[in-house]
């Protein structure tokens, strides 16, 4: 089935009107989510007031950057079994737009952190500590990268990087009980069901899915621009050859 | 009409700000991205038609 989707003119043929069909409908759905957020749903007063409204951002930019991340270790470990080199360009792809969507969860959980807890970062949070070295693993992947000499070279060590960082996912996702956090447990992904009523649970679970949406959209506009920029590449390399 | 937030607003509307510009960031960095890697590939095309 990978071997099916690996291949790079099947990919450009679905990727030329899927890529905006995504962006479309996460954009859509990104902007019903957040008017939800802003207009729709009740202040509660026992999560601080208005303030409890950043959740239908900070929210599902976490499930992102975490989404994120496990999208390039799986994408790393695909290539680096079989080769694919859509899985490398998908892997490339993916890193920096998960780096930007982990900045905004630290972004967007700092302002929260002000006036719900009294600071904008606490050093010794496990949750916050996890997700800012999964930031920098985004950076060294793409800064790993950029150092190698070649094309292999760099797939083949971002790949490793990628893998081995793959162990922060649960540690992030677990951190709240394994460790001292001034974060609440988890209120959505609980094998009890979500701790949440309908009203902030349904327009929080659209965020996430058009952000979702919106990502896998911005990911295939990212691996057709590596499917051409490759194509360049060879282009460059026969009329060096002379062939 | 904009809604009214007893406290907080400076925070809240920050958030959703940011919220909005960073995936509006996004897609004009993937959209310029794809457009100057397909220039470049139609530009080597055209060079090795005509030459």
């Amino acid at each position: 089935m990978i071997r099916a989707f690996a291949n790079p003119h099947r990919f450009m043929a679905l990727s030329r009107w899927l890529a905006p069909a995504c962006l479309a409908v996460g954009a859509l759905l990104m902007v019903w989510s957040a008017w939800q957020g802003l207009w729709v749903v009740p202040q509660d007063d026992y999560q601080g007031g208005d303030i409890m409204r950043a959740m239908f951002i900070h929210v599902p930019s976490a499930w992102l950057a975490m989404a994120s991340y496990m999208g390039l270790a799986a994408t790393s470990l695909i290539w680096f079994v079989w080769r694919h080199e859509l899985a490398d360009m998908a892997a490339k792809s993916i890193a920096p737009l998960g780096a930007a969507y982990t900045a905004l969860c630290l972004a967007t959980g700092s302002i929260w952190g002000k006036p719900t807890w009294g600071t904008w970062w606490l050093w010794d949070d496990a949750r916050m500590m996890s997700v800012l070295v999964m930031f920098f693993l985004f950076l060294g992947y793409m800064a790993l990268r950029a150092a190698m000499e070649t094309r292999q070279k760099a797939a083949r060590a971002g790949a490793i990087l990628a893998m081995v960082g793959a162990v922060n996912v649960p540690l992030i996702k677990f951190s709240v009980d394994i460790w001292s956090s001034i974060h609440q447990d988890a209120s959505v992904l609980r094998l009890d069901g979500p701790a949440m009523p309908p009203v902030y649970l349904t327009p929080l679970l659209i965020g996430g899915l058009a952000h979702m949406i919106f990502f896998a959209g911005l990911t295939m506009m990212l691996m057709r621009a590596e499917v051409w920029g490759r194509r360049g590449d060879v282009l460059i390399a026969r009329k060096l050859s002379g062939s | 009409m904009l809604p009214v937030f007893e406290q907080n607003a400076g925070f809240i509307w920050t958030i959703y700000a940011i919220g909005a510009v960073v995936p509006a960031g996004l897609f004009v960095y993937a959209l310029i991205r794809a457009r100057m890697a397909k220039r470049r590939l139609d530009r080597l095309q055209a060079e090795r038609e005509q030459g």
